[in-house]
């Protein structure tokens, strides 16, 4: 038996060991057309796809750290300056003092280092150069003859301790007796303009024509003025010391999102058989695909959101197809009849054909995979909001870059099934246009992060197959999402 | 030009020298794709890819050893990871265990290579595999085992049950020829 087995090798490994047959043409140019340097550095990413989606993820990490690292700073920039203007205004009084032209003296309960100016002209004629109370303080000053003048009425929130002249006269009017006159009310105020919202720049100096703007006219200045005054200082001073640190908060959004998806597709004749497209229908369905990709939005208003991005889909698709058929054979043989006795051939050579039929039953399982990259550009609705919650509508459509089908395609005799190749297979490269939309809640984690949930429906408009392959088959997709919103 | 200047062209990712390169050895490479697969087309599929990896992985062959090994055993390679990836099985015939027939050179010589190429690609598809492998490429069991990620055991029983599937069809051709073999003999004299 042993001998018998090594003859068996032997005669198998003698004849098809060199056996050799001709080349095929059209597999060369199927190499060469692999060959390209496109090709070749899109299967260098296939074949390493966790290279491939690890790089993305550190990509999109570093991009988002950069943002997160360049606002933060910003931020911390931005109360800082807060900080230091605060600190400027809270020696605004003695500066407005100082700044005061000619010989007018201002005497004050402090002295610290002169850094923000009150805007004030330095002029010879106080009665002139007064009216620059705009944002300064209620200040009592004399000029050079020694007559006090009246204090400026003024729309700011500053207090100023009241002065004496020197002369040991009291101000005629005293401005400042609801006041309190503690520094530290000041404190947490900011230099203001007109409006009390923007901080002036260190040292900047406000206009003439806006201060005039203000109002500030010593000739009308009263006592009951400087009472409303030191009452809205009282308000502004309480709301001041309660600011926080402001985001600046962009229009720009950056989603990064991953999900299921439940498929399911048309798919009609156009030209091959009904008994194959019967076939297919029967011996194929989808697995729970997958969906990640990345986008960026822009809040054209409100309510409105336009968003696009990339995104790469892939279903799973189990071929079943098991098909009971009938086969014939067909044998065709010549020789000759023996004659019994003799063993002599009996007339001429003769050819039998022999055919068998028979029903035999073709058994084949595989996993096939459909992948499609697309560029999705959609409109986003809010239709609920509140101040951490909003429910959205979504609808758009999607341009496909890239689709793929691998795997095994039943065979048009129904006898099996064969692998797909670029040659062979009959689907498009590309899918083409999807409809797309959805709805979605979006929860806010902070100013910048948010998370967002997403169903969507996308709806194939082009068949994916070629036309030549006698059929056409439309997608129809289901999506459940997560997502992560940063807004920049 | 030498094999070294082709495999050296190649690496330059010379067009002409790869096309040399698969005119050389592409038609014996397509029989090996032959007897793992089930069909012509899905061999050509497996020859293409097989050397696409070639010419990617041809800076990694290290001129010590037979190029044709090396290309032989990329095409295997690729033929195991096709037989993987597709579960396919086609529904298998009984196959009795009882056959022990004595094979004759003399008829069995006669057989054509594309008869016997026949014959194995009707091979149940892990009878057929084993059998390559074993008989025909030189592996082990151990080697096929690893190869196949099955048990060396699996690899001596598929190889059994191939042999004797073999020697079943080989009999049946037996059958026919050895008449015509007789007629021939009887018609000579």
């Amino acid at each position: 038996m042993s001998t018998e087995k090594n003859n068996i090798d032997e005669l198998f490994r003698h004849k098809l060991g060199d056996y050799s047959l001709e080349a095929p043409d059209h597999v060369w140019k199927a190499i060469e057309a692999r060959r390209t340097p496109l090709y070749r550095a899109i299967n260098y990413f296939k074949a390493r796809k966790g290279v491939a989606v690890l790089g993305t993820l550190l990509l999109l990490i570093g991009i988002s750290s950069a943002a997160l690292w360049y606002t933060t700073d910003s931020v911390l920039q931005e109360n800082q300056a807060e900080q230091t203007t605060t600190a400027t205004n809270t020696n605004t009084p003695i500066q407005a003092a100082n700044s005061i032209g000619g010989d007018n003296t201002v005497e004050t309960t402090r002295q610290t280092a002169p850094i923000a100016a009150i805007p004030v002209q330095p002029v010879g004629n106080i009665n002139a150069t007064q009216s620059t109370a705009n944002n300064a303080t209620s200040i009592p000053v004399k000029n050079n003859s020694g007559n006090t003048k009246p204090p400026v009425n003024t729309n700011n929130s500053e207090n100023t301790p009241t002065t004496n002249n020197s002369d040991g006269v009291n101000s005629p009017t005293e401005p400042n007796t609801n006041n309190t006159n503690n520094p530290q009310n000041i404190e947490g105020t900011l230099l203001t303009d007109d409006n009390n919202t923007n901080p002036l720049p260190q040292g900047e100096q406000p206009k003439q024509e806006d201060i005039l703007a203000a109002g500030g006219d010593i000739e009308n200045a009263d006592t009951d003025g400087a009472d409303k005054t030191a009452e809205a200082n009282k308000n502004k001073a309480q709301q001041n010391a309660t600011i926080k640190p402001v985001y600046m908060l962009g229009k720009y959004t950056f989603d990064l999102y991953g999900g299921v998806d439940f498929a399911s597709r048309s798919l009609s004749s156009n030209g091959a058989p009904q008994s194959y497209i019967q076939a297919k229908q029967n011996a194929e369905s989808f697995k729970v695909g997958k969906t990640f990709g990345f986008r960026v939005n822009y809040d054209a208003t409100k309510f409105l959101t336009v968003r696009a991005g990339l995104q790469y889909t892939q279903l799973g698709e189990k071929l079943n197809f098991e098909n009971k058929y009938n086969y014939t054979h067909i044998d065709t043989n010549t020789g000759v009849i023996l004659d019994p006795l003799t063993q002599q051939p009996i007339g001429s050579p003769i050819t039998t054909i022999d055919t068998t039929y028979g029903t035999t039953t073709a058994k084949a399982n595989a996993i096939n995979t459909i992948s499609f990259i697309d560029v999705p550009v959609q409109l986003e609705w809010k239709l609920i909001k509140t101040n951490k919650f909003s429910v959205f509508a979504t609808t758009g459509a999607a341009f496909n870059l890239r689709f793929q089908q691998d795997g095994y395609q039943i065979n048009t005799q129904l006898d099996g099934i064969h692998q797909l190749n670029t040659n062979t297979t009959p689907y498009k490269t590309t899918a083409g246009f999807t409809l797309m939309g959805g709805i979605g809640i979006n929860y806010q984690l902070s100013p910048r992060y948010s998370v967002l949930f997403e169903t969507t429906y996308r709806q194939g408009i082009n068949s994916v197959m070629k036309s030549e392959a006698g059929m056409q088959q439309t997608y129809r997709i289901f999506s459940g999402s997560f997502g992560l919103r940063y807004r920049f | 030009m030498t094999e070294e200047e082709l495999i050296k062209g190649c690496i330059r990712e010379e067009r002409s020298c790869q096309q040399k390169l698969y005119k050389t050895y592409a038609g014996k490479m397509l029989v090996v794709c032959m007897r793992y697969t089930r069909n012509r087309q899905e061999a050509e599929d497996v020859l293409q890819d097989g050397f696409i990896r070639i010419f990617d992985n041809m800076k990694k062959f290290a001129f010590n050893g037979s190029f044709e090994g090396w290309v032989r055993r990329i095409m295997i390679n690729c033929a195991l990871r096709n037989f993987r990836k597709s579960s396919y099985q086609k529904e298998q015939i009984g196959i009795a265990d009882d056959y022990d027939i004595p094979t004759d050179a003399t008829i069995y010589d006669k057989l054509s290579e594309q008869e016997l190429l026949k014959i194995i690609d009707e091979l149940p598809e892990g009878y057929k595999m084993v059998f390559n492998l074993y008989a025909i490429e030189g592996f082990s069991h151990k080697e096929i085992a690893d190869m196949m990620e099955i048990n060396e055991g699996t690899s001596r029983s598929q190889l059994n049950k191939a042999r004797k599937y073999l020697q079943k069809k080989l009999l049946e051709i037996k059958e026919i020829e050895a008449p015509a073999q007789n007629a021939d003999k009887i018609l000579s004299e």
